[in-house]
């Protein structure tokens, strides 16, 4: 167990290097793509709710500390989307799965996580940005979502498979 | 095996950890957004800003030319280097021209007494750019590659080459947070370079700055160059943008300009934080040094002192007309104010 936690937080928190320095700055259409949700969302598909919510609640905490906005934001979404994915996942067989399911998974996900940040926001009264602006951010949240999916999903199954054969 | 396999599964103990880390996240939020910035999670951003910042600068540097590789992508057929340069030249140029609208202005209102010489005095510490935005995509924050080690302190304001791009939020020994100029959250006190109206500029994120002057009756004019007025966060005459539009804040009696910012803060790179002496007031810090002022007094000429003289004149020439109108008995004062009202009085009703 202990070594598939290693892995997964290593590679969490190089989405969220990754994230901060190279896909924030690239300027895609719409807005950013968020590798580290696609990471916490495949997480949990792999390893179930527990994994899940636990990964999306570290990993929202270590972006809530690496940026500006209210502490625990981030946290708060990501756990229970991780939870929710992880849920779905749970429901599903996981030996041979059809590959659209984590992509539907991470594009809903995407769409509902971000959508869900950026309403947390506006209900705390922070100040933020246009509506137009942030719902094109929770849309690309979820395209480049199930964009990134075909290629982070294979990767972290394999990764972590190797480490535990008898498992996934 | 058999635990690995439970944690597969939803569970009542599952919902209940679920429970609690959603009620963590819930009271990070609550004592977070009460304390405001520095509050008790202060210390711990800054720990793990602190731990992550070297690799951030090292990955910043490293990815630099990627995206800049995917921007010119995004411009494909033009030759994205030129492009940069001479977008540079031309931020220069305007630079100047924009210090010369200053100068114009405030040498007519302030007669020399301030120049804005003292607003090229800024001694400036040049950053790299090396993560832009926070992880979410909300956020509009940039990392720069210089801390504390370099002299950067919070609140020491950030500009290049076309204007203001925002304030230091928070620093380590090697990197620092700068909060954009467009982030909803920052309020600069601005003012129009033309008239020194001055007002509030407000960020909206990636849709135009607003800019509203303190007094609703003046109205800027499109065209107008809004730029920072000097606060204890911004130096002062950093251009922000052009008025675009003006129009009614609903609900209120301001009005509101939109303002096109000169700086795009899309495609932040090479920027500046200014350095200012922590000894010196804000508002004095940009004026030039006061000078030694020496008063010579000369002596004056030997000549009689003409005020005895002055006061003396009029008791003199009241009294002649009082002599030659020959009325006796009368003092010269009381004999001199009678005379005008029998010319005056009877003209008056007769007109």
């Amino acid at each position: 167990m202990a070594p598939r936690r290693a892995v997964a937080a290593l590679w969490l928190l190089t989405a969220v290097l990754l994230q901060l320095t190279l896909l924030s700055r690239l300027s895609l259409p719409l807005g950013p793509a968020d590798l580290t949700l696609v990471s916490v969302l495949c997480l949990a598909l792999l390893e179930g709710p527990a994994a899940g919510m636990g990964y999306g609640f570290g990993a929202g905490l270590v972006g809530d500390l690496l940026s500006t906005h209210t502490l625990g934001q981030l946290a708060l979404v990501w756990t229970l989307a991780g939870y929710v994915a992880g849920v779905l996942a749970g429901a599903d067989g996981r030996e041979d799965r059809n590959p659209l399911v984590p992509m539907a998974v991470v594009g809903a996900g995407g769409l509902l996580a971000a959508g869900s940040y950026a309403a947390l926001g506006v209900l705390i009264g922070a100040p933020h940005a246009p509506t137009g602006q942030l719902l094109r951010v929770v849309l690309a949240s979820g395209l480049y979502g199930v964009l990134l999916t075909p290629f982070v999903y294979p990767v972290l199954r394999g990764l972590l498979s190797r480490l535990d054969p008898s498992r996934v | 095996m058999s635990p690995a396999r439970l944690t597969m599964r939803d569970s009542p103990r599952l919902r209940v950890v679920l429970a609690l880390l959603l009620l963590t996240s819930f009271t990070l939020i609550t004592l977070d957004y009460k304390a405001g910035r520095g509050g008790p999670f202060g210390g711990v951003r800054n720990g793990i800003s602190t731990l992550l910042g070297p690799v951030q600068r090292g990955l910043g540097s490293v990815f630099s030319p990627v995206s800049q590789f995917v921007g010119d992508l995004a411009h494909a057929g033009r030759d994205g280097q030129r492009v940069r340069d001479l977008r540079g030249q031309v931020a220069a140029l305007q630079t100047q021209l924009r210090g010369a609208g200053d100068i114009t202005r405030e040498s007519k209102e302030l007669a020399g007494l301030v120049t804005l010489s003292g607003a090229h005095q800024f001694s400036v510490v040049p950053a790299r750019v090396v993560a832009v935005g926070g992880i979410s995509g909300f956020d509009f924050a940039a990392t720069l590659n210089v801390g504390s080690r370099d002299g950067i302190r919070p609140d020491l304001t950030v500009i290049n080459g076309e204007g203001l791009v925002g304030r230091v939020l928070t620093v380590t020994p090697y990197t620092c947070t700068v909060a954009l100029a467009i982030d909803p959250n920052v309020k600069i006190g601005a003012r129009l370079q033309r008239d020194a109206q001055i007002g509030i500029a407000d960020g909206h994120g990636l849709a135009p700055q607003t800019f509203t002057p303190t007094d609703p009756t003046l109205r800027p004019k499109a065209g107008d160059i809004v730029e920072t007025f000097g606060s204890t966060v911004f130096a002062p005459g950093v251009p922000l943008g052009t008025v675009t539009s003006v129009a009614p804040t609903p609900g209120k009696t301001t009005l509101t300009a939109q303002v096109r910012p000169f700086v795009d803060y899309t495609a932040l790179d090479v920027v500046g934080v200014i350095i200012q002496d922590p000894r010196t007031r804000p508002a004095t810090a940009t004026l030039p040094p006061r000078p030694t002022v020496t008063v010579t007094v000369t002596a004056p000429p030997a000549a009689a002192s003409p005020t005895p003289q002055q006061s003396g004149a009029p008791a003199t020439s009241s009294g002649t007309p009082a002599t030659s109108s020959g009325t006796p008995g009368t003092s010269s004062g009381a004999g001199s104010t009678p005379t005008p009202p029998p010319s005056g009085a009877p003209a008056t009703p007769g007109g």
